[in-house]
């Protein structure tokens, strides 16, 4: 079922996945903290997402400015306070491998303009498939 | 690997097609400038890193593994 939010918008879409610019987070209680990011245009495509705040309870988010701009974040502004900013690690896993996070990817959409992108860090402070810890806190 | 010295300003070739300028050197990070015919596909590699696992992510993720994440977190 598509939250309040409604329909989020992707400019760029996701890297392998640029044509797909209009999402919905499907939230689930019985699958919180975990959330569905669907497709709008192919409902078969899915992304499981985690806050990633779940995941790494110290985790500072840098953004280029342009990113900010098109989510239309005010520049410079303080991402901790940011009340609409939602920051989230798509969740992967192959065949009975572990689970993992890209951390160095982040999907941060900002509930107020309804816009969302997936922000490619620029350093290495984060993998793009952090293994995931065995006890995650259900926030 | 091949490695060459270059100051700003200055450049290399790779085949016959793709030019690579040193546009600016600074203290943590420089600035290239790639001449590359169009269908050449050029993208910092942390963005094709997240490329190949978003297709993972979107592919081999079946929702009883996710279940079996989430009785996992729950029972420790």
């Amino acid at each position: 079922m598509p939250d309040e939010a409604g329909v989020i918008t992707f400019p760029c879409g996701l890297p392998a996945f640029e044509g797909e610019t209009r999402f919905t987070l499907e939230r689930d209680p019985a699958f919180e903290p975990i959330v569905a990011l669907r497709s709008c245009t192919s409902p078969d495509l899915r992304f499981f997402v985690v806050p990633v705040r779940n995941i790494e309870p110290d985790y500072v988010l840098e953004m280029a400015s342009e990113d900010l701009a098109l989510l239309g974040f005010e520049e410079p502004c303080a991402l901790e306070r940011e009340a609409d900013l939602e920051c989230l690690a798509i969740l992967a896993a192959r065949q009975d491998s572990p689970f993992t996070a890209n951390l160095s990817a982040p999907v941060v959409i900002n509930r107020r303009t309804l816009r969302g992108l997936q922000a490619v860090r620029l350093d290495a402070r984060y993998s793009h498939c952090h293994p995931l810890p065995v006890a995650v806190p259900c926030s | 690997m091949l490695v060459i010295r270059r100051r700003a300003g200055e450049s290399f070739l790779i085949g016959d097609e793709v030019e690579v300028e040193i546009l600016e050197v600074g203290e943590t990070q420089v600035k290239l400038g790639i001449r590359a015919p169009k269908q050449i596909a050029i993208m910092r590699k942390e963005i094709h890193l997240t490329a190949a696992q978003n297709q993972i992510a979107a592919s081999e993720l079946a929702p009883a593994r996710i279940r079996e994440l989430l009785a996992s977190w729950r029972t420790k």
